[in-house]
């Protein structure tokens, strides 16, 4: 008896001695995060007994440009290189998930959005990496609170965040400083122009700025822009939703969108699209980027990386000509609340199916390091938007985007919520996406609209099980910021 | 006639029904002078009178088909029977449900609302593909110079990718974009038409698209067609009196009828597919308008992982579409069985 408790006693020492010893052991050398994503490369080409290799990776096409160079980098480094197929980033989920089904290794990384991550974990294509990140240490301490969340499904981490792609408002400082335009809005609306505090005064400054003056309908200013087409407008509503105080179910997932906030936040996404150009419903950001860089209209809300295009020195026409905002929002019960909307925000995968799951992480810690995501943020023809608390004060990044825009996202990031990420989302969204479309081309009312979301909702619900969206739901509602209004 | 005498007809000529035919006569002549060979013989013999060399030839391509193919199918079809979702583990272990999956399908107002948006897309475009094709082809009928030149055109939009085309059209239909701009000149004032945004106008644009690229293939079918109509009846015709137009309306429209038929079922077959417009135009938007049954099959399966309900929905989908092929091929016998009966002297 005595020999088997010291048996036992001896055994605990021993995992709690050698745990730390062995963790140790296979941590990767480096003083920064790209370092030691080098080292673990080559480590692990080493161990394989190669000299070189390539990765396959499924990217959105958006994303090439931007990206290609710092993989070449990695490939002069450490012999990883990769070969890239480009997907529309609406397909991106379709892509995975039929490879989740074939299994076939076709691609060993990929850039996604969070919302597909539930699915794609229950799909069995995403790997965990908890493991590599132990060893790499990448630099998660660095990344703004809540961001790296996103990457996390029922307790392990997925996917390296890479991407701030919390909104921001931008609108144009030259024209409201124009000669008499401050006098004649203030006469008209009682406050001093800029950067509207609600979306009423938002909807206000965009009646003031859209100047038809020929009376076409085709106006040589639009007031306001912000994304309508199907697959992206619904991430303008549900933020509009948010900043009303709303919330997509409660805690038995019985949705809530139906009630008067949701309604409210739909008639005021409607009417401001009057200021918007005709033909937003069928744009995204291809289309919306060139456009307000050409100065044709007045107030965007978007992506930050509008600023690469809205500075860019040789393409933008209104370069040094705008004011960067804090996203509007609601009075809720005498309170203001802001609310901005995580409206994709990329992480790097690795695929389950891959034949060299630990080089495909070591390239994805090296992109998301401070060093490079900073050199990657600051791209000339980047969409990868600063997560980091280390951009702020990065010149490059500084250089590229504005200090003020840097300070302006940063804070809009405290007031960022979540898209709904639980198991289903593709379709709870797209269910959303086209009723909240309908309703803005008159063919249901706001009501109708999101009444028909919800029974949609429900049976969403109930196909894939009440008890487990329940507990995702609740594991979600974390992410949801507790500020009202950024410090 | 006794067993061994020869049927009085020439070599080549074609046996009458019940007619053992010459090989197996042959054969058995050979039985007699050669024992050897007598079972090989009577194969052959036997495999000639069965026509069986007349498909010989298909058998390695069918085989492949039908190894490639009659798996996948067999596998939708159980699928369709089971409530599988990507994300719920494998699907031999997903539970079987019956003919939930298509109660489910035939009650989902999206699906069949794409199924009515598809075959109303593919209403309008073959009749105008056809159409446009059968007049280019007749424009390019005669001799003329340039001929080649006008031909290698009208052809080039059946060789680019679809997905290109789509692409393309996106950035052209834009409401300020080019098209738009090449209309407001030829109407000489403005022209917005918000081609990809306004729920008519972009249910035209995906016609459109699909009209201009496969004209170009209705347009080769009928010069085909048109480069092989026998020229003695329109000669008979011409002799008798008949103007341009009474041989092309009495003489040469109805000897082009299976043309015609076979352009309808393979257009037909193709629109019914259509996926690459209305995705890459509109994503098949706005609101659903222009969500076709492929782009809604997509969605179902590869989207929300909803595989056995995909999988219903296509069965649901190969059935009504063999029911028109079937009819449209019904059709298609029945005009050359007609045309042969007419050509018999």
């Amino acid at each position: 008896m005595r020999s088997a408790s010291r048996t036992v006693v001896t055994v605990l020492l021993s995992i709690l001695v050698l745990g730390p010893v062995v963790a140790a052991a296979q941590a990767v050398s480096g003083t920064t995060a790209d370092e030691r994503a080098i080292n673990g490369a080559k480590a692990y080409l080493k161990s394989k007994g190669l000299t070189s290799l390539k990765l396959n990776m499924m990217m959105p096409s958006i994303f090439t440009a931007g990206s290609t160079g710092e993989m070449a980098n990695f490939e002069k480094e450490t012999g990883i290189g990769v070969n890239y197929f480009e997907v529309g980033i609406l397909q991106i989920q379709a892509k995975a998930m039929s490879e989740a089904v074939a299994k076939s290794g076709s691609f060993d990384f990929w850039i996604g959005d969070p919302i597909s991550l539930p699915d794609l974990v229950e799909a069995g294509l995403v790997r965990p990496i908890d493991d590599l990140v132990a060893r790499g240490k990448p630099d998660l301490d660095d990344v703004v609170a809540g961001f790296v969340e996103q990457g996390r499904y029922k307790g392990k981490t997925y996917g390296m965040f890479g991407d701030g792609d919390n909104w921001i408002m931008v609108i144009r400082k030259d024209l409201i400083n124009a000669p008499g335009e401050k006098q004649k809005f203030k006469a008209k609306y009682g406050w001093e122009p800029g950067c509207p505090d609600t979306y009423e005064q938002w909807y206000q400054l965009a009646e003031f700025f859209t100047r038809d003056p020929k009376g076409t309908g085709v106006p040589e200013l639009y007031g306001a822009m912000g994304y309508r087409a199907r697959g992206w407008g619904w991430r303008w509503w549900l933020q509009q939703f948010y900043a009303k105080g709303g919330m997509p179910f409660d805690d038995n997932m019985k949705p809530l969108i139906a009630g008067k906030e949701g309604v409210e936040a739909l008639k005021d996404y409607i009417a401001l699209t009057k200021f918007m150009p005709k033909d937003i419903l069928g744009w995204a950001t291809p289309q919306a980027y060139p456009f307000y860089a050409g100065g044709n209209a007045f107030s965007i809300m978007t992506y930050p990386s509008i600023a690469i295009a809205a500075e860019h020195p040789e393409k933008s026409k209104i370069a040094g000509k705008n004011r960067y905002c804090v996203v509007p929002g609601y009075m809720v019960n005498g309170k203001l609340v802001r609310r901005s909307l995580q409206g994709f925000g990329n992480l790097l995968y690795v695929s389950n199916y891959s034949k060299h799951p630990e080089a495909a992480y070591w390239l994805s810690q090296y992109l998301t390091s401070k060093e490079v995501s900073a050199r990657l943020v600051s791209g000339p023809n980047s969409v990868w938007d600063p997560y980091m608390k280390s951009h702020l004060t990065d010149p490059r990044v500084i250089k590229a985007r504005t200090k003020e825009m840097l300070e302006i996202h940063l804070k809009n990031a405290q007031v960022t919520a979540p898209m709904i990420l639980i198991q289903g989302a593709v379709e709870y969204n797209d269910v959303l996406d086209q009723h909240v479309q309908e309703a803005l081309l008159g063919k249901l009312t706001p009501e109708d609209a999101l009444n028909r979301t919800a029974a949609a909702w429900e049976k969403i619900t109930n196909q894939l099980g009440r008890k487990a969206q329940i507990d995702g739901w609740k594991a979600l509602k974390p992410a949801f910021p507790t500020k009202n209004v950024p410090d | 006639m006794g067993g061994s005498e020869r049927p009085p007809y020439p070599p080549g000529a074609r046996r009458a029904p019940g007619d053992p035919g010459r090989s197996s006569i042959d054969a058995q002549a050979t039985c007699r002078t050669n024992p050897g060979r007598s079972w090989i013989d009577g194969v052959l013999a036997r495999l000639e009178r069965e026509r069986v060399f007349k498909w010989l030839p298909f058998v390695p391509v069918q085989g492949l088909f039908a190894l490639l193919l009659l798996p996948n199918a067999l596998l939708l079809v159980y699928l369709s029977f089971l409530s599988w979702r990507i994300t719920r583990g494998a699907w031999w272990n997903a539970p079987f449900t019956g003919l939930d999956s298509f109660l489910g399908a035939l009650g989902d107002e999206r699906f069949l609302w794409a199924v009515g948006r598809t075959f109303g897309f593919a209403a309008v475009a073959v009749p105008l593909e056809l159409l446009l094709g059968f007049g280019l082809a007749l424009l390019c009928r005669e001799p003329f110079r340039g001929r080649r030149i006008y031909t290698t055109v009208f052809l080039l939009p059946m060789m680019i990718v679809p997905a290109v085309v789509g692409y393309d059209l996106s950035m052209l239909l834009i409401d300020q974009g080019p098209f738009n701009q090449v209309l407001s000149v030829l109407a000489g004032r403005p022209i917005t038409v918000r081609w990809l945004s306004d729920y008519t106008a972009a249910k035209l644009a995906v016609i459109g698209a699909d009209v201009w690229q496969w004209t170009a293939l209705t347009f080769l079918v009928f010069v085909s067609g048109l480069a092989g109509l026998p020229r003695d009846p329109i000669r008979a015709a011409r002799v008798m009196g008949a103007n341009r137009w009474q041989i092309f309306w009495h003489v040469e429209l109805p000897l082009l009828k299976p043309v015609i038929a076979i352009a309808v079922v393979l257009r037909s077959m193709e629109a019914l597919k259509i996926f690459d417009y209305p995705m890459l135009l509109t994503q098949g938007g706005p609101g659903n308008s222009t969500e076709t049954i492929a782009v809604y099959l997509w969605r179902m399966g590869w989207e929300f992982a909803r595989v056995s309900d995909a999988a219903a929905m296509s069965l649901i989908l190969l059935v009504v579409v063999s029911v028109y092929i079937f009819i449209a091929i019904r059709v298609l016998r029945r005009e050359r069985r007609r045309l042969a009966e007419e050509a018999a002297p």
